[in-house]
């Protein structure tokens, strides 16, 4: 029986055409993990970033809304027929004469019940107090000439609390 | 292979990418929304510092938010058509206009009654021939409301109430106020 003519096969080129090593694998996930880690921390940075100023803006927007409205009042009370102010228990604004009727004002901003923004998920709180002083910088004197109005509104997350500030002077506002 | 790879890297590049420009566009639209209604602020004090009076005003939740305020131009205590100031909400153009009557040199300025002022009858004169010029554009929505219109011993607060529709459709409110300043009486 004659031997079968044994097949020849072209040698394999090997050079450059092998797999990874597992150590190869495992350098590149690190380096992977590496660099996608730090572009989502980037991502996260930059969407904080930015509910913090949409919450800081809004609250920008209710301080000076409510400092509009202390310094649009009265600085003495009326020489007859003067509403109590908060701290004595009248909490209707619309009742306020005078500036010292918002000196220890607290109230709460509910959260938005058809909430299409992060800003209307939140509850603010919102208080205010009135100082007068004798000199705009002096000390605190209840006779003074000079009033320094601080509206506070404290968002519920996102930011810190948001504080302005406004000084009026003792003029008569004649209706 | 190779194709699989690069199309998951250019997708990984592309997503990443949209997720960035989102971001940039939303912060700036809400960056735009802040400065408009800062400007609104501005240009409402300027406009109503002065004046002395607030007459008809619409809150808008039946029509479109409105009001008219008299300014003593010549402090002569009478209330005459130039001299009166209309501030409304168009949701036509978007836009809160100002609307204002100009009275050439010669012609006769009307005198307008306190009933006119307070019912909405120049009101509405002013805001349909009136000039109107835009105070804030892009406004989806525009509220107002008045604490004190009518106190003699209370400078009136104006309160603008303006929503700005964002391009994800969400809303972005802002509060305008101003108040009076001028004594009510001449």
């Amino acid at each position: 029986m004659a031997r079968p003519t044994p097949v020849t096969r072209p040698a394999i080129h090997t050079k450059g055409t092998r797999g990874f090593t597992l150590g190869e694998c495992l350098i590149a996930s690190v380096l992977l993990s590496v660099t996608v880690l730090g572009v989502c921390g980037a991502l996260t940075s930059a969407s904080t970033q930015m509910d913090s100023m949409e919450v800081e803006a809004y609250c920008l927007s209710m301080a000076k809304q409510l400092t509009e409205e202390i310094a649009a009042r009265s600085f003495d009370p009326p020489a007859s027929g003067d509403h109590a102010g908060w701290s004595a228990g009248n909490h209707q604004r619309t009742q306020y004469d005078n500036i010292a009727d918002y000196n220890g004002l607290n109230e709460y901003i509910d959260p938005v019940s058809t909430a299409t923004r992060m800003t209307d998920t939140l509850e603010f709180t919102r208080t205010a107090a009135v100082e007068f002083r004798t000199t705009p910088t002096g000390p605190v004197n209840a006779a003074g000439n000079f009033a320094v109005i601080t509206v506070t509104v404290t968002p519920s997350a996102h930011a810190e609390p948001f504080r302005l500030r406004r000084l009026v002077a003792r003029t008569t506002i004649v209706r | 292979m190779g194709l699989v790879m690069t199309s998951l890297i250019a997708g990984a590049i592309a997503s990443f990418m949209i997720s960035v420009a989102r971001c940039w566009n939303a912060s700036e639209e809400l960056q735009t929304a802040t400065i408009r209604a800062s400007q609104f602020t501005e240009r409402l004090a300027s406009k109503l510092r002065g004046a002395k009076l607030i007459g008809y005003w619409n809150d808008g939740s039946i029509g479109s938010a409105c009001l008219i305020y008299w300014r003593d131009a010549n402090n002569d205590g009478v209330m005459v058509l130039s001299e009166l100031g209309a501030i409304a909400y168009n949701p036509a153009s978007h836009t809160i206009n100002f609307h204002a009557q100009t009275v050439a040199v010669g012609d006769p300025d009307p005198v307008c009654t306190t009933l006119d002022f307070t019912t909405g009858v120049v009101a509405t004169t002013l805001i349909s021939t009136g000039r109107a010029k835009p105070m804030i554009r892009d406004v989806s929505s525009a509220q107002l409301s008045v604490s004190n219109a009518s106190s003699l011993t209370v400078a009136p607060t104006v309160a603008w109430v303006v929503d700005f529709q964002e391009s994800d459709s969400s809303v972005v409110t802002r509060v305008c106020t101003a108040s009076l300043r001028a004594p009510a009486t001449p």
